[in-house]
């Protein structure tokens, strides 16, 4: 009868090298890639924030179009302050948009009465312009 | 001073084993980062479409400032206003507006419900609000 012999040869050390070379160049594709991804998930986590405080915007305005500057400010706490001479309230966000009075990014709600009409423009970071159409950033309210 | 020798290359085996199971990684990464990006994409441009509609129809409902509810008719179907599709309804004492787009996302119908108050003209409220 034929006896099988194990092969204690193990892997050659061209193969040893190439795996490695192989590996190393894995690993980096894999870590650039989850670097993008993390990239990419945080602005879309701000997009979606931003999207966030617009629509809270437009409902705490919808609620009360008179007072609108009283409640926003209410609301946002110390992360919004109000220009008086342009008719703006300003509230603060930081990097992943969220109210933050030390934070670098800035929504402005240009708020403007006319008789009984009321008017919402609010306006984004520069970085952040294009992600809304000109549409979702102007609500007009009329109230007898 | 030993020296490392080795005698044999790479069998085929063992480059087609490693091939396949790299390329299956690459296109499970890739599949993954797209898919997640069009998903988080539509869902931004949905949220936007549900903005854009509550604008339009506050637009269309300041139209109604100083209209009788009396005076206002049934509409069969959708009637375009300002690039949007309205429909007006009324309910006893009340009236339903429909609106929703006719593009993209046009299964995203926002609806409210205005209620003339004490028979003035001029004033009415809404009482209902919210999409389908």
């Amino acid at each position: 009868m034929k006896t099988v012999k194990a092969d204690k040869r193990g892997f050659s050390l061209t193969e040893v090298i190439v795996s490695i070379a192989i590996v190393s160049i894995v690993v980096l594709a894999v870590s650039s890639t989850f670097l993008t991804l993390r990239r990419i998930e945080r602005q879309q986590v701000a997009r979606e924030n931003i999207i966030s405080e617009v629509r809270n915007i437009y409902h705490i305005f919808s609620s009360d179009p008179t007072g609108f500057k009283a409640l926003i400010k209410e609301v946002y706490d110390d992360a919004a302050y109000e220009i008086e001479e342009e008719q703006m309230v300003v509230i603060k966000f930081n990097l992943l948009f969220q109210p933050d009075h030390s934070g670098s990014f800035e929504i402005k709600c240009n708020y403007e009465s006319v008789d009984n009409k009321y008017t919402l423009r609010i306006e984004l970071p520069d970085s952040y312009r294009t992600l809304l159409k000109e549409a979702a950033l102007t609500r007009v309210i009329k109230v007898s | 001073m030993m020296k490392l020798r080795s005698n044999k290359g790479i069998t085929l085996s063992f480059t087609v084993v490693i091939m396949f199971f790299v390329s299956l990684l690459v296109a499970a990464l890739v599949g993954y980062i797209s898919l997640s990006y069009q998903i988080s994409t539509r869902q931004l441009k949905q949220s936007e479409h549900k903005i854009i509609l509550e604008n339009k129809l506050y637009e269309y409902i300041n139209t109604l400032y100083g209209t009788s509810f009396k005076e206002l008719n049934n509409d069969t179907d959708f009637q375009e206003f300002a690039g949007y599709l309205f429909k007006k309804t009324k309910v006893e004492n009340d009236i339903i507006i429909e609106i929703k787009g006719n593009g993209n996302f046009a299964n995203i119908v926002l609806s409210c419900t205005l209620s003339e108050a004490e028979n003035k003209i001029d004033n009415f409220e809404i009482i209902k609000w919210g999409f389908n």
